[in-house]
């Protein structure tokens, strides 16, 4: 396959945009997430693509790699025809020479429909799972102008006895699939810290002519586990292993470090910058010289054991967002305690969705009631509401919950509607009023400086928000969030 | 957590519409700022003494999103 070489680049956001024109002449690729340039239309179910993002991001006169994340491809069930069609859409405005894409899953369906876990979840490692997996590799890929790599996923729960070993299964994909890989150094490390396989045994297995590209990222320890949570510089030892491995790799075309832009404040310019130059050297040390064809292996797979992938993904996603689920595999699951880490990072994410949408309404119930009741409500929210990919989405099914069950706290009613106006007005242009039976001057005031509200005079008001121009909120309301 | 007796009272009734243009509002020092310059004007009007043909009626008053300087509009009863 006849693939660019790209070089060192950064998995993009926004607020990037400092350290890269600092750092220019260090960056030549831009890794693109798709879904932070679909829309959601007004008044539609579609998605679009956000013009004035895509200029923006042109603008940097950068190759751009087109980084799925919402379209997994180890699950039974196959990516979405919308979707697949914008990720196609995308990675063609972005001229990608490929597409990358999580060997995970994250959508089950079940008798109440279509829903998703909130969370790249781990596919079934076992001959079925390969089989579920390579059709769901092939689906998306008929879709694409691009060629596919498949990314290698973090897994939080302890492996099985009946599972093939990790670098196996992704071999199996990968080589029956006739696809690449992107090989996610931080996530395979992060395995063998969770008590996974070992990175080098991992190396060994999988096809390394088929590795176009590699993550690079940092985590930190929590509640006995390491997490991939890109909160950091890569790790020295990580990077010593990633210089061993990269000269391997025949068909390297790209490195990219990925940072979450809420970690961004952490990491200084010159820390960006050394760990720029650090990707530099490694890319340096790549082997072209031994450059080959990718050529598929005939395979015997071992026989298949249960559950099957369908029984897996539908109990792990149940677990996960805590859906009644009685089963024997569900009891030997909630043993796991990778399960609880997984809940918790899908909950914060959660939580996170809320306070930023609901901000007043989330302030005057900590205020109020104090932090634990608010963590009590959403805990309870989140037993009846899968995750939505959408911050608004996932707030007004909050405000909802928080309308049927009327929880004591003062003036929620009034800070509630005026919240939920405020993202209305602010997603659709259209003008809103909201009626208060109490001044909501000092009462607003108090919450946005963060205090519990003193006096409040009793009347008759109103607040009506009218739309004027903030295409940047409006874009960041629209957008969908994914956490992975 | 506070009790029942130390929640926030509620006192005598007015009636006032504030228009707060979306770019104010989703902005949290924006509309601090907003709201501290509102106060400012109806805390004026009452540290006056009031217009008893004033309090009689709707007042509203509207926040500009450039400047956050608020403007008094009559507004119809």
């Amino acid at each position: 396959m006849n693939l660019p070489e790209l070089g060192v680049g950064l998995n993009w956001f926004p607020e990037l945009d400092s350290v890269l024109k600092a750092n220019k002449e260090l960056v030549d690729v831009l890794e693109v997430e798709p879904q932070s340039l679909w829309r959601r239309q007004k008044d539609a179910e579609g998605l679009v693509i956000d013009q004035a993002a895509l200029a923006a991001l042109r603008r940097y006169q950068l190759p751009m790699l087109a980084h799925s994340v919402a379209l997994p491809v180890g699950g039974t069930l196959p990516p979405s025809g919308d979707e697949a069609t914008q990720l196609s859409m995308v990675s063609e405005k972005l001229s990608s020479p490929w597409v990358s894409e999580h060997l995970s899953f994250n959508r089950v369906a079940d008798e109440s429909g279509d829903w998703q876990s909130g969370f790249l979840l781990p596919p079934r490692q076992t001959t079925s799972g390969v089989e579920a997996a390579v059709a769901s590799v092939r689906a998306l890929s008929v879709r694409l102008p691009v060629p596919l790599a498949i990314e290698t996923g973090v897994n939080y729960l302890r492996p099985r006895t009946e599972d093939l070993p990790d670098g196996e299964f992704v071999a199996l994909v990968a080589d029956q699939a006739d696809c690449g890989i992107l090989l996610d150094l931080h996530n395979v490390w992060t395995n063998e810290r969770n008590s996974r396989q070992p990175l080098a045994d991992y190396i060994d297995q999988i096809p390394l002519e088929r590795v176009w590209e590699i993550h690079l990222a940092g985590g930190h320890g929590h509640r006995g586990f390491w997490l991939d949570s890109h909160s950091g510089a890569v790790p020295p030892e990580l990077m010593e292993l990633a210089t061993r491995i990269v000269p391997r790799l025949p068909n390297l075309k790209a490195i990219v470090f990925e940072l979450f832009p809420s970690y961004f404040p952490r990491i200084s310019f010159s820390e960006f910058r050394t760990q720029l130059e650090a990707l530099h050297r490694l890319w340096a040390r790549r082997n072209t010289a031994c450059s080959m064809k990718t050529a598929k292996t005939c395979t015997v797979l071992p026989a298949d054991a249960h559950p099957s992938p369908l029984e897996w993904e539908r109990t792990l996603a149940e677990l996960t967002v805590h859906k009644p689920c009685s089963s024997p595999l569900a009891d030997e699951m909630r043993k796991d305690p990778g399960l609880a880490i997984i809940r918790e990072m899908v909950e914060k994410f959660r939580g996170s969705m809320v306070v930023r949408t609901l901000r007043l309404s989330s302030r005057l119930i900590m205020l109020e009631r104090g932090p634990a009741y608010l963590e009590q409500l959403l805990a309870e929210f989140w037993k009846t509401h899968p995750p939505q990919p959408f911050a608004f989405d996932e707030a007004s099914a909050f405000a909802s919950f928080l309308r049927e069950h009327k929880p004591y706290v003062p003036f929620l009613p009034e800070v509630l509607a005026y919240d939920c106006a405020v993202l209305a007005v602010a997603l659709d242009g259209e003008e809103r009023c909201v009626p208060f039976g109490a001044d909501p001057l000092p009462l607003l005031r108090a919450l946005g400086a963060g205090r519990r509200p003193a006096e409040v005079a009793k009347g008759t008001y109103e607040i009506r928000l009218t739309p004027d121009l903030v295409e940047a909120e409006t874009r960041a309301l629209s957008v969908m969030d994914v956490i992975h | 957590m506070p009790t029942a007796k130390e929640r926030p009272r509620k006192a005598a009734a007015t009636s006032i519409r504030l228009t707060l243009p979306i770019s104010v509002a989703r902005d949290l020092e924006k509309f601090q700022q907003a709201l501290a310059n509102v106060a400012v004007i109806v805390g004026a009007v009452h540290l006056a003494g009031g217009d008893k043909s004033l309090r009689s009626r709707t007042r509203e008053f509207v926040i500009d999103a450039a400047s956050l300087k608020v403007k008094e509009a009559v507004a119809e009863q």
